[in-house]
């Protein structure tokens, strides 16, 4: 969909709600939103534009001795003399892969000969020989061996890969392939990795190649070091700072691919694509933003999901997200996510939709939604549904969310009070406690030592990772950590004047 | 006669015009039902049921928090507090909903219809008919089908397994509901419902109805049999991070004597690739030579010394104490089984 046509329907969804505000009941929409099959067209021009694959030619004998010879003048000759390999590789073309592949596959070879196989693999240099790394990436055993193809991916410049690439950071163990992975998705203008490679970092210390690795990416897109790049990033790079390239053909497919998983019944391939799908760069959002109008629900709701957990990158999804507020289905899951995306264009028709008139799911999910804008101008509302007799989650969620908006002072009394009732009321203590937690820090950030003190004595209470607690124990740290605030609580806002 | 025959036929037209077409008697609008608390009042027993259920649970408990970072990981919202079945539809995945997390898998994921095309609430679903319930409950058979339940639990292929077994293509079959929602006060055809406790793997009695451990000597060496003779799916199902494993140790006095890890059987995270799924399949008897080392390493046990064979179940593949199976956190014993010359 064109962008005029995407703010056309964007407007009439504020339309629309604007009709039902408070005040007047809700009128049925001028315009229902409208959905139409969008996924399966997609692919179906693509496959077309892209064309079929080209047939790989079945290895002869002599296509496998030329394997052989090239691995061994690999292995033998002087690095200066591995051009000469790699355009043997090139000019033979896709004929050589599938011998490769059974060479890495197998295990009448050594992990030299296997490292020089990737190697000419990728020197071959077509899709096809890049499609067959990102095999091996996702399936050899030999951590060397993957080390490797993720490397490679990354020089062989080809866009439709990224997707492969971050699929495979999600399940990687080995540390000395992360890094690979990383410096290859930079390479090409997709940091999502970064986040990886810092925690990689941190553990081997500043001195590591992993470090290394991490201020080289930072340098070659002029941002002071890996922690600044890992920020941009996951802030959603409002300014721009980062590169982007334009993208191909062969990567929008594998975009709609991952949303067409979305579909998917078994949960494994929805997960993995709702993951890879939300570390994609702002490129992709165009499509995403297009995906929320497909006929499937899941699509739509999925697709609002995955631009929730994308951030400030999705930020150009947003009026397509407040358009699919008027979806029964998709509106509380575009809710949250035009929080998230930070569109702060929004805010009007979030206020709307926490009125009484609406489904009680949408209010509290607008409700979500502005607490994660965080904007003051939103506080008169949240105030009034503080007074919900009959809605007690949706008061809950307005207290907290009064806290992000710079409110915290007002409503925490309240929190704690809605914490410590919890047992009686049904209500959910720990999203209070975490507000109350993150407006501790906030005063804490802004250098008053009471807060500090506090929040140091609340993470103190975290249980040890990889042990689940017992129900008891869960409960008693509930509890301390209520009694902390309890303590603390007359002195903070006392403070606060 | 006639005459009196005629009128009774004139009031028995006047009677069923009444019933097909007058007031009902319940005239309360349908309400839109938001928390499984509004239940309680007239379902107290099988609210106090739920409550003591893991579906009523699948929001708080403190491993799925742990497992999941306190639901940071967002995939599991799907299941573990989901919108309702019949709004997404029977045997279609479930999605995740924006309110009452904190109640799970709650009345309303089951038992709430979609709305009406024309806007109107749908009401809610149940065994019965009954209008004058405030409630209203249509009845809805879907509800006691395996469809129903696979939204979720076919996810990791329970389902699935369940139609492959004997309980469910054998003489006698038996589905979802007749283990895991057997009858409460059956003999009372008005009083009897299906229990809400939803018994499983957290049910100790459940545990040991599923397997049996037996023991046995062949040319000089123990070997043990554990078989699924009591669960319509694998041992252990659903989620991966389930396990269940098998020891052994010389039999003694000694309570405290290490054991020594004999099987695993689970089914590995995807990202374990070099593990086998071991599950034990529904009706399947696994024979296992007892070695000195775990998986069938090491050296057989001979058979002229006496040893007890032990079964443990946990919900978490990590184990702190190898050798004291017991002492970890959560490990249930299932069953036991001494082998003697």
């Amino acid at each position: 969909m064109s962008r005029p046509a995407q703010a056309l329907l964007a407007a009439i969804a504020l339309m629309n709600l604007a009709a039902c505000s408070e005040e007047s009941p809700p009128v049925p929409p001028l315009l229902a939103f409208a959905t139409r099959s969008i996924v399966a067209p997609a692919l179906e021009r693509l496959d077309l534009s892209i064309g079929a694959p080209t047939p790989i030619p079945t290895s002869t004998e002599e296509i496998r001795d030329l394997a052989g010879n090239l691995i061994l003048f690999l292995n033998t000759a002087g690095p200066a003399m591995s051009d000469a390999a790699f355009d043997d590789a090139k000019s033979q073309g896709d004929s050589l892969l599938p011998v490769f592949a059974g060479i890495l596959s197998g295990s009448s070879h050594s992990t030299d000969e296997k490292r020089a196989a990737a190697r000419l693999m990728a020197a071959v240099g077509t899709p096809a020989a890049a499609n067959y790394l990102l095999g091996q990436l996702e399936s050899n055993r030999d951590e060397s061996i993957r080390a490797v193809c993720a490397w490679k991916l990354g020089d062989m410049g080809y866009d439709f890969v990224i997707p492969g690439l971050i699929r495979r950071l999600k399940y990687e163990k080995a540390q000395s392939v992360t890094p690979w992975l990383a410096l290859s998705l930079s390479k090409l203008d997709n940091f999502a990795g970064v986040a990886y490679l810092v925690t990689v970092a941190d553990w081997e210390g500043p001195a590591s190649g992993s470090a290394a690795q991490l201020q080289s990416i930072a340098d070659s897109v002029s941002v002071a070091d890996g922690y600044t790049l890992n920020n941009i990033w996951l802030s959603g790079d409002l300014d721009g700072k980062l590169p982007q390239s334009a993208r191909s053909e062969r990567y929008e497919r594998e975009v709609w691919r991952l949303i067409d998983h979305l579909q998917d019944f078994q949960l494994r391939g929805v997960d993995d694509s709702r993951f890879v799908l939300s570390s994609l760069g702002k490129t992709a959002v165009p499509i995403l933003s297009q995906a929320l109008h497909d006929e499937s629900s899941y699509v739509r709701s999925h697709v609002a999901q995955v631009l929730l957990r994308m951030g400030g990158r999705g930020q150009f999804a947003g009026p397509d997200l407040v358009a699919g507020l008027a979806d029964e289905i998709l509106a509380p899951y575009a809710a949250e996510a035009l929080g998230a995306v930070q569109y702060p264009a929004a805010e009007s028709a979030l206020l709307r939709c926490t009125a009484a008139s609406y489904d009680s799911g949408l209010r509290v999910a607008a409700v979500r939604g502005l607490k994660r804008l965080g904007l003051d101008s939103s506080a008169p509302t949240l105030r009034g549904l503080l007074a919900e007799p009959d809605f007690p989650e949706l008061a809950q969620a307005a207290a907290e969310a009064l806290v992000t908006c710079g409110f915290g002072n007002e409503v925490a009394g309240r929190l704690l009070l809605i914490a410590q009732g919890a047992a009686q009321s049904g209500l959910d203590p720990d999203t209070s406690l975490w507000a109350l937690r993150w407006w501790a820090a906030d005063r804490s950030a802004g250098g008053e030592e009471t807060a500090r003190t506090l929040v140091e004595a609340y993470d103190a209470f975290a249980p040890p990772p990889g042990i689940p607690p017992t129900t008891q124990e869960d409960r008693e740290r509930r509890e301390a950590r209520l009694a902390l605030f309890d303590a603390a609580l007359p002195e903070l806002l006392k403070s606060d004047g | 006669m006639q005459k009196v025959l005629g009128v009774l036929v004139a009031l028995l037209a006047i009677w069923f015009l009444i019933v097909l077409f007058g007031p009902t008697v319940d005239a309360e609008p349908a309400r839109a039902w938001k928390s499984s608390a509004e239940c309680k009042d007239c379902h107290s027993e099988i609210y106090a049921e739920w409550q003591n259920s893991q579906h009523s649970k699948s929001w708080t408990n403190p491993l799925v928090r742990e497992r999941s970072g306190d639901f940071s990981n967002q995939d599991c919202i799907d299941c573990h507090a989901p919108r309702p079945v019949f709004v997404t539809g029977i045997g279609e995945r479930v999605l995740p909903r924006s309110t009452q997390r904190n109640e799970g898998v709650d009345c309303i994921a089951c038992h709430q219809l979609p709305n009406h095309p024309d806007g109107t609430l749908g009401g809610v679903a149940g065994g019965v008919r009954n209008s004058e319930a405030p409630c209203r409950p249509e009845e809805r058979r879907e509800l006691v089908r395996p469809d129903f339940c696979a939204g979720c639990h076919n996810q990791h292929k329970t389902v699935d397994q369940w139609r492959a077994s004997d309980f469910a293509t054998g003489i006698d079959k038996e589905d979802c509901l007749d283990c895991h929602m057997p009858w409460v006060n059956p003999e009372d055809k008005a009083g009897r419902h299906r229990s809400h406790v939803f018994p499983g793997g957290e049910t100790t009695t459940m545990l040991e109805r599923a397997v049996t451990l037996t023991g046995s000597s062949k040319n000089g060496a123990w070997f043990v049999t554990v078989s699924n003779v009591g669960a319509g799916h694998s041992f252990p199902t659903d989620e991966r991070s389930r396990t269940a494993d098998l020891f052994w140790r010389p039999l003694s006095e000694d309570e405290n004597a290490p054991w020594s890890h004999l099987h695993r059987i689970r089914s590995p995270y995807r990202d374990e690739v070099d593990i086998p799924d071991t599950l034990l399949l529904s009706g399947e008897a696994r024979e296992l030579a007892i070695t000195t080392e775990s998986e069938g390493a090491g050296i057989p046990v001979t058979a002229d010394q006496a040893i007890e064979v032990t079964l443990f179940y946990r919900r978490t593949p990590v184990w702190e104490d190898l050798a004291h199976p017991a002492d970890n956190r959560g490990a249930v014993e299932v069953a036991r089984v001494e082998l003697k010359p």
